[in-house]
């Protein structure tokens, strides 16, 4: 039975479908969260892990054993989304009626968070759509996916000061529009 | 104190650990009513990121996802032996058609080679055989044309062939009225021939 991820990898590297499914088992619902993020769609974001698992799959001889597998795996899915956001950007529009419910539901702290992925799709979309690319990648690996500064600056290849400028614009434009919408709902 | 200053600091202060306000900022912070506002906005900014961040978006059938991949390499591995396969084959009919084409033009170069060959042999043995016949019987081939009178009595040669068939003129028995015979135009050669 393969349990450490290494040993998993190696059986990989040697062709081996069952421990890749053990590898696709492990990691999918990661590579998945982090896709929606940046896509905001269910079925895209599908699409993009099973992309992103194939490239894995194609290239996993070009990993290095010192890298850590969840950073190199971030690094393919993220440049495989923005691939695809590229494509979809013309045709995204926000449904400002899920964008209205999901901030209520939000702000009302007695409400037990029950959040479908299609509304919380339209939220991030509202939140981070107009972002320029990098901003928006920042935003979602950091202030959504939770990632280390660390962590981003090697999946994006950028420094440490470019994370936290794009990070802080980011923020102010998100803040901004936050207040907007929150005063409009107070209203 | 300057409220831009202040508020850079406060979003060091909300979203990174270990940052804190100075006295005097702090004391900015408890009168400025701008600077409250923003300090609350931003607070208030990293709550909802904070509860966004916490909303994971559901992964449905996570084995449809897991076989669909698995399916997807399967058919790419697939294909990728059927293309090494067909690259395989038809590059081995690739060689060998470029073997027989090679083979081919060969052996037609190698005849047409071997005539030519042929043909010089024979051509050589004519003229080594019987050089004054030949040439004699082809007496008429002397171009006076190819002698040009360049002086009073000196004579040059358009070409070596012209000059290599009167070498050969005078070694044989054929005279100089013979060829007058057959060429009107002779007479200017008498200095030549002297």
């Amino acid at each position: 039975m393969l349990s450490e991820l290494s040993d998993i990898i190696k059986q990989v590297k040697q062709g081996d479908h069952s421990a890749f499914k053990i590898l696709v088992e492990k990691h999918q619902l990661y590579a998945y969260k982090l896709a929606f993020r940046i896509l905001y769609d269910d079925e895209e974001a599908k699409d993009v892990v099973q992309d992103s698992f194939i490239k894995i799959w194609k290239n996993i001889h070009s990993f290095n054993s010192k890298q850590k597998f969840t950073t190199w795996m971030y690094k393919v899915v993220t440049n495989t989304a923005i691939d695809r956001y590229r494509t979809i950007k013309k045709s995204s529009k926000v449904d400002f009626t899920m964008v209205n419910e999901a901030i209520n539901n939000l702000s009302d702290k007695n409400t037990l968070i029950d959040f479908e992925n299609k509304q919380l799709g339209e939220l991030i979309k509202y939140l981070a759509d107009k972002l320029p690319e990098k901003q928006r990648l920042v935003f979602v690996l950091r202030d959504l996916q939770g990632m280390e500064s660390q962590e981003v600056q090697e999946i994006l290849v950028i420094s440490e000061t470019v994370v936290k400028s794009n990070l802080y614009h980011a923020r102010k434009t998100i803040r901004e529009k936050l207040q907007t919408l929150m005063a409009y709902e107070r209203r | 104190m300057d409220c831009k200053k202040i508020q850079n600091k406060i979003d060091d202060l909300v979203y990174s650990n270990g940052i804190q306000l100075e006295l005097q900022e702090q004391s900015h912070l408890t009168e400025c009513a701008v600077c409250q506002n923003y300090y609350t906005n931003v607070i208030e900014t990293k709550q909802f990121l904070q509860k966004i961040h916490e909303l994971e978006p559901v992964l449905d059938k996570p084995e449809e996802l897991t076989e669909s991949i698995i399916k997807s390499i399967t058919q790419e591995q697939q294909y990728h032996t059927n293309n090494k396969f067909r690259y395989t084959f038809f590059t081995r009919v690739l060689a060998a058609a470029v073997v027989a084409l090679l083979i081919t033009l060969g052996i037609e170069q190698y005849t047409v080679l071997n005539k030519i060959q042929l043909l010089e042999v024979k051509m050589g043995k004519v003229q080594h055989d019987h050089p004054t016949k030949y040439l004699i019987n082809r007496a008429s081939l002397i171009d006076i044309e190819q002698i040009l009178k360049v002086s009073e009595n000196g004579y040059a040669l358009k070409n070596i062939l012209t000059w290599h068939q009167i070498e050969q003129f005078k070694n044989s028995d054929f005279t100089f009225n013979d060829l007058q015979r057959y060429n009107n135009k002779a007479g200017t050669l008498n200095s030549f021939f002297k």
